[in-house]
């Protein structure tokens, strides 16, 4: 029996002797033993002499003590957020104020640029462009607070038994995971050959968009009478823009403000230009010349030059939903923010809290620090509901609103004071105040009347 | 035996291929073998198993992905007659194309620019009773073999008829066609020996029992998902060979390649995942709706993204020697960048998931 034939390796340019092959084009026969080369035969590859070839064996190789320092995102020991949207640059920072030391990294589908949302529909008037509104990109925020940042890296999927996130740019690791997927913009569904057309902004992106829409357009009409659609409609008609409301219901922002302010409200935007049509229920929207006919349900059509829809936001739950957590509305959490998956929090408009969905600012700053103390061990650690306070930017009437909780949502509206230039309405439910809304010089009295309803 | 088939034929082949040495009869081997038979359900005993052609392309691909494109080319091939509603193709070329008898390719880069609104459709053609008079240049067609009777690509043109109308149609086109020109203009860095060239139309006559589909909006949604997902095999098996290759430069370089991001085992985990994703996509391949696309797209991205991660660690990990000539390493390199800008690119990746999410 001879023995098997083996392998050599050249330390310097890695080619591989291997003795059942030989060397044919150095005279060396398929079979010739790594011993019997003669000596002044050298590498084919580099040249060097047999001296530098080693053995190879399968015996494992000896473990290296390097303690490597990665440029990688995510890892066995690290937090990983993913989204780069107000909530998920919220929770890294206060995070890294708790846990100085914590390995902490930003997943996101989007290139991450830092920029404050709430400006989106008041950035016409301040003369700014989407461009504009960047505070920082991704990199230099990252740089700042000490954290790793992927952009432009879709997470696919989350296994949460092994703990790592597949994305469409390789797998990460995670020991604790946040999700700050936030929401999207509902679509209308509507018929016609121009669907496709219809703008919905929840993002910066978008917002770009809008803005390369608009340019050199006349009438912009926007479907909804929420918040948003309301901020954008003034923040058109501050650029002269003809602005068009198409309201579903019979009052402006029903879902915050007592009738009394809403009408307040629409007399403001109407005298302001802004024309308001109510139960408005549109069914189609179809090319017509440059722009777009619109045709209701009553048989009424209007032109226009672009339709926005701002019919409301919808949590994004399909990645929570995919990896089995426990999905409602939103992505159901604790009151320290956790998932059905202990180590998976979820903050910012992707939540659903005691029923509530809050799809505004003030919350996520505190859902951030009950977060990062949680994670830093402070079990005590716990987010309380609390109704929004809402300073709407309608220069029209100056509004402030804190709507009652869901729960809370049995009362009354209740008029304190109403005269022509203010008025205070408080939101009742057996006598006891569950929340107000103020307009006009009232609306100083937000600070002081939300602290009384907080205590 | 399709590893049996790339240890004795391709192998020794390989650097010649990548000089561009452009020879069927890897294919034909590998035809007989049956790595293009598991997709097509008519010659696989009515079953689809697209992964199975992923695996065996990947297989290939790990030795030379230039053999694991044009066995694409030829998977994607035969997957358009097999999709179509022609009889007389199924009957007469798809055997033989499944069998490795005859070739096929795609022409399909620049009409999927086309629906993704990045460029124009650059073939038009007059439709006249029994055919179609093409004209038009298309730059970059693969696994060809100028005026062979064997040869075959699937391509997509506007056609004009008598009264102004205009559509676009499918049709497979012999390489034999009486005006057609094949040139090949420019040499590539990489992938030579995969038979590409330039087609010119010059008032070519493409007789109708040539044609794939007419109307051509459900036939693409059909075909889609298969014609991406194929691809991945290239990716897995571009990122397995430089896995390999990852891990001979370990056996002398490992105390310093620790210091390099990513490892061969790391990948190697995270290749086993994308595979997974990949066969749970590759199940049912003619799923409708924009989840599924969307899932596929970002898929093939994942393959795109993953390849320009390995191209970098390969050479990272082999250093200089991975920088010679012919070496392994580099021609990985070379090979993962093809499938980064092979339609559909990382960018136009992006620009369609966008589209989707928008």
């Amino acid at each position: 029996m001879s023995e098997p034939f083996r392998k050599y390796l050249c330390k310097t340019c890695g080619l591989i002797y291997d003795e059942a092959e030989g060397d044919p084009d150095s005279g060396l026969a398929p079979g010739t033993r790594f011993e019997d080369i003669p000596d002044d035969w050298y590498c084919p590859l580099c040249l060097v002499s047999k001296s530098d070839f080693v053995l190879m064996s399968d015996a494992p190789r000896p473990k290296s003590d390097v303690v490597k320092p990665k440029s990688k995102v995510g890892g066995k020991e690290s937090i990983v957020i993913i989204g780069a949207g107000y909530a998920g640059w919220n929770v890294a920072e206060q995070i890294k104020q708790h846990l100085p030391d914590a390995d902490v990294s930003i997943v996101t589908g989007c290139d991450g640029a830092v920029y404050p949302k709430p400006a989106i529909s008041m950035a016409m008037s301040q003369g700014r462009d989407a461009q504009d509104l960047i505070e920082f990109a991704a990199e230099e925020k990252a740089l700042e607070l000490g954290i790793g940042i992927k952009t432009r890296a879709k997470v696919m999927s989350i296994n949460t038994d092994r703990k790592r996130l597949m994305t469409t740019s390789g797998s990460i690791n995670y020991s604790k995971l946040i999700l700050a997927t936030g929401a999207s913009a509902i679509k209308p569904m509507l018929s016609g050959d121009a669907v496709s057309d219809v703008m919905t902004i929840n993002d910066l992106a978008a917002y770009k968009r809008f803005r390369g829409a608009i340019e050199g357009k006349k009438h912009i009409s926007l479907l909804g009478g929420g918040l948003i659609a309301v901020e954008m409609a003034e923040d058109l008609i501050s650029q002269n823009y003809q602005v068009t409301l198409l309201v579903r219901g019979d009052t402006l922002m029903r879902n915050l403000l007592p009738s009394q302010l809403s009408h307040k409200l629409a007399a403001a935007l109407e005298n302001n230009q802004i024309e308001i049509l109510y139960e408005a229920q549109l069914e189609a929207i179809d090319h017509q010349d440059d722009g777009y006919r619109l045709s209701l349900d009553d048989g009424s059509q209007l032109t226009t030059d672009l339709l926005v829809a701002a019919i409301g936001l919808k949590p994004n739950v399909d990645l929570a939903k995919k990896a089995k957590l426990d999905v409602s509305r939103g992505i159901l959490v604790n009151h320290q923010l956790q998932t059905s998956d202990a180590d998976i929090y979820a903050i910012g408009d992707c939540i659903e809290i005691d029923g509530e969905l809050q799809a505004f600012l003030e919350p996520i700053r505190r859902e951030a620090e009950t977060i990062a103390k949680h994670i830093a061990g402070d079990a005590s650690a716990e987010f309380k509901v609390m109704p929004p306070l809402v300073k709407t930017k309608t220069p029209s009437l100056s509004i402030i609103t804190c709507p009652p909780l869901k729960k809370d949502a049995h009362g009354d509206w209740s008029i304190v004071s109403n005269d022509e230039s203010s008025s205070e309405v408080s939101y009742l439910v057996e006598e006891q105040v569950k929340g107000f809304a103020l307009s006009g010089d009232k609306v100083n009295q937000a600070a002081k009347l939300y602290k009384a309803l907080s205590a | 035996m399709i590893q049996q088939i790339v240890k004795d034929v391709l192998k020794p082949k390989v650097i010649e291929i990548d000089h561009g040495l452009y020879t069927t009869e890897v294919l034909e081997k590998l035809g007989k073998a049956g790595a293009f038979r598991h997709h097509i359900a008519s010659q696989n005993n009515g079953t689809v198993d697209v992964f199975g052609s992923i695996q065996d392309m990947a297989t290939v691909s790990r030795e030379c992905m230039t053999t694991g494109f044009m066995m694409w080319a030829q998977d994607v091939c035969t997957w358009y007659i097999e999709n179509s509603e022609n009889d007389w193709l199924k009957q007469e070329i798809l055997p033989k194309m499944v069998d490795g008898d005859c070739f096929g390719a795609t022409a399909l880069s620049n009409p999927m620019k086309y629906f993704a609104g990045i460029e124009e459709l650059k073939l038009s053609a007059e439709e006249v009773e029994d055919g179609y008079i093409i004209n038009g240049t298309l730059p970059w067609v693969s696994n060809l073999l100028e005026k062979s009777d064997k040869h075959y690509f699937g391509s997509i043109f506007h056609v004009h008829d008598s009264e102004g109308n205009t559509k676009d149609v499918m049709a497979l086109i012999p390489c034999d066609l009486d005006g057609l020109t094949m040139k090949q203009m420019v040499e590539f860095a990489g992938m030579e020996g995969s038979g590409t060239y330039s087609l010119l139309f010059d008032n070519a006559f493409l007789p109708k029992k040539y044609l794939l589909a007419d109307p051509i909006k459900p036939y693409l949604e059909k075909i889609k998902a298969g014609f991406i997902l194929l691809q991945t095999g290239m990716a897995v098996g571009v990122i397995q060979g430089s896995i390999d290759e990852m891990r001979k430069a370990d056996m002398t370089l490992h105390e310093i390649n620790e210091y390099l991001d990513d490892r061969p085992d790391e990948l190697e985990e995270e290749l086993e995942e994308a595979i997974e994703l990949i066969q749970a996509l590759a199940e049912e391949p003619f799923t409708p709706g924009v989840d599924y696309m969307k899932q596929v797209l970002e898929a093939r991205l994942l393959g795109a993204e993953f390849c320009k991660r390995s191209a970098d660690a390969v050479m990272q990990h082999c250093g200089a020697k991975g920088y010679i000539v012919d070496a392994p390493a580099q021609r990985k390199q070379r090979e993962a960048y093809f499938v980064i800008i092979v339609t559909p690119s990382i960018k136009h990746l992006r620009k369609e998931i966008a589209r989707l999410e928008a």
